[in-house]
């Protein structure tokens, strides 16, 4: 690895760094000002007195400077806090949900991928026939609707309507099913349109041309020379789904009762549970930050003409 | 000579699972799990720290207090007889002083027996009342403990700082529930809060606030054998999956049915709506601080012009119901006959006209959620208003603190639970000094001197006639002075399977104790 590449590699580190932290500020400041979550927390009839002590329990009764730097202090030492509604430390929390959305997250990811590109590369290769439009309309419809639409829709059939699969929960694999399809079908969508529109680029360039010339069969122009050369705009694609999928689906594990980050995130913003929030955003951010940092390195793996310091951002 | 044909095998495959799936059915004595997906769960499960819907529903199955109101009792669910539980019989020794006989070899989950040092730990200075006490909300129930100490290993002594004619309703309501000592402190507040022991029919497992709370059986359990052999509550946040999982079987019990799915679910053959109309009214609050309301005319129009049946036919299906004011008839001897709530729209045109009302905007915040039909029953409220020549505007706003801004919004709503079936368990709880209305001065002081002097007095009177006749002194200064009204009492609607004997209370809690839920064949 060059100098340049660790400069690029430090440099996107910092950066990345950065960007958490303007985004905790921003999460702290905004949740702060958004109303007292002693107000939320506490029972109605909670007398004035006693309230008060919650709000010095929980450091809400220092100004908003001092809650900050305690807060980024505990933060740098690894201290996400302790949650306000059930006393139990935020980290032990995130720990025990993460995994569930990372399986949800990953299976929705690999399906999307398989039955995306498929389809993509199915429709490039017919285009403009009718089952290129056929193909194309369907994956309209896939990212098109919205999520809770089709996960109520997915537990009407499978769930209410023919009884094969459970509508809620995670205690098995079959609880998986139902909402990493929702997950997955949207993403399905977007993944054949942009495989479609990467493939039809590359299915226009005259080494296409050159390869089918030289009598390569379709099946080898397609894995061999079309496919390789769609993978960095598939990649940069993926980078950000990839990042927006794995950090937590909020309404998918809402409707399936499926206990990821994307319901924890739910139940502590309607609560004002403000450190478990903050510890979710700061997740979020962290894995949206990572998967653009690795499909960047990738990118100047795939590409030999893109330095890793270019792809990083750091150089040429 | 039989052969086995290949369709013949394949059909015998296909049916396996099924016939297995059958098997525990038939499994002598076996009791079946009972699954009930809750809307939301709670975060802990200290039955003191969760007084709410959420918490209590799950809570009442792993605790018990000393004495049992018995909503049960009566045909509604709302029943207020109080009855031995853990306490075989109480005593009232002088004014201030209550002594309560505990019954002997009750088990808690842990194999502890019951003791009265349980019962003064459970009472002790620092968890419900005190300085700085654990559990936020205990004070308005306990605050007015002396003490509680134990007198022999089955004795308890409750002091009092006052002589306190709701004590034993207290010790049977929602706060009381009784903790086991060792394990409190053994364990210590938070993981105590997780696992808690007690001494109801079903124990701990598991609690996971995002997924479930699984309990199992107590079998050692004081009033019999639980009829199930553990409680799944599982949080289903989308009524289509919790109705979903109901009607294929993953689910025995449902909550939170909204009032236009009731139809719906009652649809299907095998499955029950049971609902009762909850001990709980859904109320607006008026900011006295506002130039146009701080005149009470123009509160008093606000009230008078809303038509509370209409909406309840229209909202609720007629299942809904509109009280007596703030006033119950679990109050008993202290229900005061002949009040309501009139709508007349004619006396809320001459009081606006009275109070010089020149069309000032008047703006009605709720959030759009929070509670059920509220934003559905504040539409058709902008149009009563508007009705009698109020300019009503509707904001829709995302919290209570945004709901009750001053300056932004005269109108909020807000719900009034009847945590003790007595005016000062209600009307008192939420509107009294110690109720958010006053400590936030929403209620003007000069407009609730009357009322706070009335409810103090009620507070040390003991005489059952002199009590009434203070009750509805306060009841005449609230709707006079008309710091809120009430709209109506909704109901709550749970689904469930019909094959299972089970009957809903007034209160949040689900007596799932063995008298109470039975499994029959569907």
């Amino acid at each position: 690895m060059t100098r340049a590449a660790l400069l690029a590699i430090g440099l996107r580190i910092l950066r990345a760094l950065f960007t958490m932290l303007l985004c905790v500020t921003l999460v702290f400041v905004v949740l702060r000002t958004a109303g007292d979550p002693a107000e939320q927390l506490l029972p109605a009839e909670t007398p004035p007195d006693v309230r008060e002590t919650y709000r010095q329990r929980w450091g809400l009764d220092q100004p908003l400077p001092v809650q900050y730097l305690r807060y980024i202090a505990n933060l740098a030492q690894g201290d996400l806090g302790t949650s306000f509604s059930s006393g139990q430390p935020v980290a032990a929390a995130v720990a025990e949900t993460l995994p569930r959305t990372l399986m949800l997250g990953l299976t929705a990811l690999l399906l999307a991928t398989v039955l995306g590109l498929t389809l993509g590369i199915a429709a490039a290769l017919r285009r403009g026939t009718a089952a290129d439009r056929g193909l194309m309309a369907v994956a309209v419809l896939g990212y098109s609707m919205p999520v809770f639409f089709l996960g109520i829709l997915l537990i009407l059939l499978f769930a209410l309507t023919l009884r094969v699969l459970p509508s809620s929960g995670s205690s098995s694999l079959r609880h998986l099913i139902l909402p990493a399809l929702t997950l997955a079908l949207p993403l399905t969508g977007r993944v054949a349109r942009f495989a479609r529109t990467a493939m039809l680029e590359v299915l226009g360039r005259p080494f296409i041309r050159g390869a089918r010339a030289k009598g390569v069969g379709n099946l080898g122009v397609i894995l061999r020379h079309a496919l390789p050369n769609a993978t960095v705009p598939l990649l940069m694609f993926f980078g950000i789904e990839i990042g927006l999928t794995l950090s937590g689906a909020v309404v998918t594990e809402t409707i399936f009762a499926w206990p990821g980050l994307g319901r924890m995130l739910v139940d502590s913003v309607s609560r004002r549970d403000l450190p478990v929030v903050q510890a979710v955003i700061l997740l979020v951010t962290l894995v949206i930050v990572l998967s653009n940092l690795v499909v960047d390195i990738l990118h100047s793996v795939i590409d030999p003409k893109v330095s890793m310091a270019r792809a990083l951002g750091g150089g040429t | 000579m039989t052969t086995i044909s290949r369709r013949r095998l394949l059909q015998s495959v296909a049916v396996l699972p099924l016939a297995l799936s059958a098997l525990p059915a038939f499994a002598a004595g076996e009791r079946p799990m009972f699954t009930v997906a809750v809307a939301a769960l709670p975060a802990t499960l200290e039955p003191a720290r969760e007084l709410s819907n959420v918490g209590t529903r799950v809570t009442y199955s792993i605790f018990d207090t000393l004495i049992r109101r018995d909503f049960l009792g009566s045909p509604d669910g709302g029943g207020s007889e109080l009855k031995p539980h853990l306490a075989t019989k109480w005593e009232r020794v002088s004014p201030t002083e209550l002594v309560v006989t505990l019954r002997e070899g009750v088990k808690f989950h842990n194999g502890d027996e019951l003791t009265s040092d349980d019962v003064a730990y459970t009472f002790r200075d620092g968890r419900l009342y005190g300085k700085e006490p654990q559990i936020p909300g205990g004070k308005p129930y306990f605050g007015i403990l002396a003490g509680c100490e134990a007198v022999d290993k089955y004795t308890v002594r409750f002091t009092t700082r006052v002589p306190d004619v709701l004590l034993e309703q207290r010790l049977a309501s929602w706060c009381a529930w009784i903790v086991n000592k060792r394990a409190y402190e053994e364990m210590g507040f938070e993981a105590f809060s997780q696992k808690p022991v007690g001494t109801g029919p079903y124990k701990v497992v598991s609690h996971s606030e995002s997924d479930a709370t699984v309990l199992e059986a107590h079998d050692d359990y004081f009033l019999g054998t639980p009829t199930a052999k553990g409680v799944a509550f599982r949080a289903i946040p989308e009524l289509a999956a919790r109705v979903a999982g109901l009607v294929s079987g993953e689910f025995d019990l449902i909550t939170n049915i909204p009032p236009d799915q009731v139809a719906v679910i009652e649809g299907y053959d095998d499955i029950d709506i049971r609902s009762v109309v909850l001990a709980n009214s859904h109320v607006l609050v008026f900011d006295n601080h506002d130039p146009v309301l701080a005149d009470r005319r123009v509160r008093q129009a606000l009230s008078f012009a809303i038509d509370r049946q209409k909406l309840v036919d229209t909202l609720w299906l007629g299942k809904a119901k509109v009280p007596a004011s703030h006033n119950y008839p679990e109050y008993g001897q202290m229900f005061v006959e002949g009040r309501s709530l009139p709508f007349d729209p004619e006396k809320a045109k001459a009081l606006l006209a009275e109070a010089g009302y020149a069309g000032q905007p008047i703006v009605y915040r709720t959030q759009p959620a929070y509670y059920t039909n509220a934003l559905e029953a504040a539409q058709v409220m902008i149009e009563m208003w508007k009705a009698v020549g109020i300019n009503a505007e509707l904001q829709v706003v995302e919290t209570s603190a945004q709901m009750r801004e001053e300056g932004k919004s005269q109108i909020s709503n807000w719900s009034n639970s009847t945590r003790l079936p007595d005016p000062l368990g209600a009307l008192w709880v939420a509107w009294g000094p110690g109720g958010e209305m006053q400590t936030k001065d929403i209620w003007a002081p000069e407009s609730r001197e009357a009322f706070n002097a009335a409810g103090k007095a009620l507070e040390a009177e003991t005489d059952p006639a002199k009590r009434k006749a203070l009750f509805v002194t306060m009841l005449d200064e609230w709707e006079k002075e008309a710091p809120g009204t009430i709209l109506y009492q909704p109901f709550e609607a749970y689904a469930i399977k019909k094959s299972i004997a089970w009957r809903p209370t007034t209160f949040y809690f689900m007596d799932l104790r063995p008298d109470n839920l039975s499994f029959g064949q569907a």
